[in-house]
């Protein structure tokens, strides 16, 4: 009797998980593991290519064209996230703080860009950095330019594209943790003499890590591999990874070699993750045992 | 012990104030949450805001920390202006209802936050966190973290944090709310015992009059945003200057009536009580320690009265009689199985020289 | 004093990063609306005159509407078929205690942080290798899988959010535990089934940077095919376009952030 409950419910787990399961095995992990095995192959084919060689990964490393490249984009990627981290706390943090009514408006604002196509956001930063731009005809105007400029195919546009694109991730992460962190918390250090700026040293950083670092890692791996906006925003000009496999897998159909280049992106988005983070919990281990409250 | 309006004689007299409020106002749109509440704190001694919930108990406490900006008014501590200070400018220490301590933090951490803040060297930083873990008993828990400590363990922890800088006034809203009913009544006494030890100015919030009757040195009733009454203890509960206080603190009947030129009252139905209290529209204050069965029906001050309800409380029983009208609530024990019934006739004599008789118009 | 300063030095920079932020937020949408009304032939900003000629090109225009079609149809298939999929884990992940729930519960959310780029590439090459790039599946699959996590999450805040008691007491009045689903629970979550399917939505509708990969044949969605022309001219019809794209989402995040908040959305 027992037994066969026990036994019904387990099928019915099973039942309940099985598409989920079976979906994610045979479209991601399945597609994923192709890749890996399509980027130890020897020549430029991955359909009639077979054998096992770590050329693709020697080629890549060998040659300082792609290290140069892979190098860039960890540090825009590294700058992007420091950015967000540095404007979206004091936003998200403010969100977090408002009241429900006031809080309505903005967090629509922040969604917005999230949940809209990237492309449109994209071509919405055309508008504002062509030639014919709102940049441009305003500057123009007042006296600033006297000619219009190139302002885009740059890398700081692509930056500054990256940061606005990516910047409600960090918003929202550090939003959802300090709505955890109760107020009560700040009266408390306000009451021990601790000012604003040593009660958000103190108190909101420390508390707020975790939520600082799941914003990080998010906009670091995103922007580490995008590619529409290099391409979109930086043209030729500005290579990026995410651009380059692109190119490579689309246009000169080289399989292996953008499956091999797609792994180091993937690997070491991971590493990025991992390291932050071992990096941190070392440091939050010790510290955040609590609740915050 | 009659002579009355003890909260203005001791405003004059005492003087040395560590906080003062100065008709200070509080305005959350449409709510008056705190209304032209003047109080001093004297030195030294430990003060209890009681009252009923929403009377504005904790944002007169925060106006005083600094967390709520009067809308009019002023605060000071000792004697300096504050009212426009930021709470880390001012020279309080807060224990907070849910304690606040901080969650990252180690005890001995928490405790040295102030401390740090103030710029006090490492070494005398350490004495002091020592110092203060052995007042409140805990030194083996330095280095434990909020989460892993009991609400007790963090309560006095909490204590400790706020009385580590040595602030001018301690404040503390309802510290005793999260903690079950048998460790309550311990951790005041172990609160009253550091207050004494220490010698700190003390203001306290609770809404728990029981609290208040035992802790303080005196008592100010809040009641919809206005002080009612400040007072000891036993100002407050042997005289309280309006029929608030006197229903809010302990257990009485109210009587309403007229104080004739002969100094007895009569309540308005007919109940005569000599006395010699000045005349005019008044209300009588009867506690049930006043009211005492009388052996038999001749003494003078004696009335008949009917039992309404008997309620045995284990031990005594609280009788609510009926008194040509009036109702009465009085308290006594009886021998087992000779307990009146509803219905039955009882002979009492009312204390007339205890019971307290409040004119109308006193109250501001 | 000096803690004076740097109280002000925060408030300020506080002030002037949040008026930054809100803007540089809105400030790309609200452009391309501006400028989808230009009457002129090319892109510029102010745009000049007013006209919903680019509007008329869009909607005439042969390989725009298709990709919309195209794009609309997925997300709708996707939507539903996520649900179902994402519902059906969320409520044994929910309410089964079983071996390996973390290692499922990680599972469904893995979409996050393989890279599109990845995801991508890995899709576009089994199903080159199943021969069905010219199909609608690859995009169809690709999507269902991206829209997992959404899903599951939403679904399972919704679940965890409501009370269990209530069926408990349906149970204890004698309900089946399939009247149960069917009486207390799913009305009870609806607000969050909805909110998830609305999800699963926007994330196909609006993706690209997997889609790029997937769009053979005649099956392109519209992120990629102002994509491609973006990338090739630069007029206005591609801002027509984007607006619709902007109505339908902004339309999205109204519906969530009135069934549930749009905090959720994140
Ligand atoms: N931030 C606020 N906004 C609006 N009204 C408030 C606010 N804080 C307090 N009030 C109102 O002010 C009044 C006094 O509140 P206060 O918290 O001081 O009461 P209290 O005496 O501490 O009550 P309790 O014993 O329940 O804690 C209440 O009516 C309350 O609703
Ligand atoms: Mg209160």
């Amino acid at each position: 009797m027992k037994q066969s409950v026990l036994n019904r419910r387990n099928v019915s787990v099973a039942v309940l998980l099985a598409p989920m399961v079976l979906l994610l095995t045979c479209f991601l992990v399945v597609p994923v593991l192709g890749l890996l095995r399509s980027s130890f192959l020897p020549g430029s084919e991955f359909l009639a290519g077979n054998g096992f060689s770590l050329t693709q990964y020697v080629r890549f490393f060998s040659d300082s064209y792609y290290s140069s490249v892979l190098m860039e984009t960890f540090v825009d990627g590294l700058i992007v996230s420091v950015v967000c981290l540095v404007i979206g706390f004091p936003t998200g943090y403010s969100l977090a703080r408002l009241s429900p009514s006031a809080r309505r408006w903005r967090t629509m604002i922040v969604i917005l860009p999230l949940t809209l196509s990237l492309v449109v956001v994209v071509f919405g930063w055309l508008i504002i950095l062509g030639r014919n731009g709102l940049i441009n005809s305003l500057f123009v105007r007042i006296g600033v330019f006297s000619s219009p400029k190139t302002l885009l195919f740059n890398r700081v546009a692509v930056t500054v594209v990256l940061v606005q694109q990516f910047l409600p991730f960090m918003i929202l992460s550090v939003m959802s943790v300090v709505t955890q962190i109760h107020p009560v918390l700040e009266q408390a250090a306000a009451n021990l003499r601790a000012n604003r700026f040593a009660t958000f040293r103190r108190v909101i950083v420390p508390l707020a890590m975790p939520g600082v670092l799941v914003g990080f890692n998010l906009v670091f791996v995103l922007s580490i591999s995008a590619f529409i906006t290099p391409r979109l925003i930086g043209g030729a000009r500005v290579a990026m990874l995410g651009s380059l496999i692109y190119e490579r897998i689309m246009s000169e159909l080289n399989w292996p070699s953008g499956a091999a280049m797609a792994f180091v992106l993937f690997v070491s988005g991971l590493g990025f993750t991992a390291a932050l983070n071992a990096l941190a919990g070392s440091h939050l281990i010790t510290k955040g045992r609590g609740n915050a409250l | 012990m009659l002579a009355l309006l003890p909260e203005c004689e001791n405003v004059r007299e005492a003087g040395d104030f560590v906080v003062e409020l100065k008709s200070v106002s509080k305005r959350y749109g449409e709510v008056l949450a705190v209304a032209k509440v003047s109080l001093g704190v004297r030195r030294g001694e430990l003060l209890c805001l009681l009252g009923p919930s929403g009377c504005g108990k904790t944002t007169t406490l925060r106006m005083v920390a600094g967390f709520v900006e009067p809308t009019s008014g002023t605060v000071s501590i000792n004697g300096a202006d504050m009212t426009h200070q930021p709470p880390y400018r001012r020279d309080t220490g807060m224990v907070f209802q849910s304690y606040a301590l901080f969650p990252h933090m180690t005890v001995a951490e928490n405790i040295a936050f102030g401390l740090e803040n103030l710029k006090w060297p490492r070494d005398k930083r350490e004495a002091r966190v020592e110092e203060m873990l052995k007042l409140v008993e805990l030194p083996h828990l330095a280095h434990r973290f909020p989460s892993q400590l009991s609400g007790g363990q963090q309560q006095r922890i909490a204590l400790a944090r706020a009385l580590a800088m040595r602030p001018a006034v301690l404040l503390l809203d309802e510290p005793f709310s999260n903690l079950d009913a048998l460790l309550r009544v311990r951790m005041r006494e172990e609160l009253r015992e550091v207050v004494r030890t220490v010698n700190v100015t003390t203001l306290f919030v609770t809404h728990d009059q029981e609290e208040a009757l035992t802790m303080s040195d005196r008592i100010v009733v809040m009641n919809a945003g206005h002080v009612e009454q400040v007072g000891t203890p036993g100002d407050i509960y042997e005289a309280p200057s309006t029929p608030f206080v006197a229903r809010f603190i302990g257990w009485c009947s109210l009587l309403k009536g007229m104080v004739g030129p002969d100094g007895a009252f009569t309540s308005s139905a007919e109940l005569r009580l000599t006395g010699n209290w000045s005349a005019g529209p008044s209300t009588a204050v009867i506690r049930p320690e006043h009211i005492k069965l009388s052996a038999d029906s001749a003494a003078g001050s004696s009335h008949q009265a009917r039992v309404l309800h008997a309620h045995y409380y284990g031990g005594a029983t609280r009788l609510l009689l009926d008194l040509n009208g009036e109702h009465l609530t009085m308290q006594e024990r009886f021998s087992f199985g000779s307990q009146p019934k509803p219905g039955d006739v009882v002979d009492i004599t009312i204390n007339t020289h205890e019971i307290r008789v409040i004119p109308a118009d006193e109250r501001p | 004093m000096r803690s004076d300063l740097v109280d002000h030095v925060m408030t300020v920079f506080g002030a002037v990063v949040r008026g930054l932020v809100y803007s540089m937020l809105a400030l790309p949408a609200i452009l391309v609306v501006a400028s989808s009304f230009t009457s002129s032939d090319t892109m510029s900003f102010p745009p000049t005159g007013l006209s919903l000629r680019w509007y008329k090109k869009a909607f005439d225009s042969e390989v725009f509407m298709s990709a919309l079609w195209t794009s609309t149809y997925v997300a709708v298939l996707v939507s539903i078929i996520a649900l179902a999929i994402g519902f059906a884990a969320a409520f044994a992940i929910n309410r089964f205690s079983f071996r390996g729930k973390m290692f499922l519960q990680g599972l469904a959310f893995s979409p996050l942080i393989v890279p599109a780029v990845v995801l991508g590439i890995g899709l576009l090459q089994l199903f080159a290798w199943l021969d069905l790039t010219q199909t609608i599946y690859p995009l169809l699959l690709g999507h269902l899988v991206l829209a997992i996590p959404y899903v599951v999450r939403t679904v399972l805040a919704s679940l965890s959010l409501h009370d269990q008691m209530l069926e408990q007491a349906a149970m204890n009045l004698r309900a089946t535990p399939v009247q149960v689903i069917r009486r207390i629970t799913l009305p009870l979550i609806l607000p969050g089934l909805l909110s998830a399917a609305i999800f699963a939505f926007v994330t196909s509708f609006g993706n690209v940077t997997v889609s790029a990969f997937l769009t053979y044949g005649g099956n392109v969605t519209l992120p990629v095919q102002i994509f491609t022309y973006v990338n090739t001219s630069y007029d206005p019809v591609a801002a027509a376009v984007s607006t619709l794209m902007i109505i339908v989402t902004l339309a999205v995040i109204l519906t969530v952030e009135r069934l549930i908040g749009a905090e959720r959305l994140a």
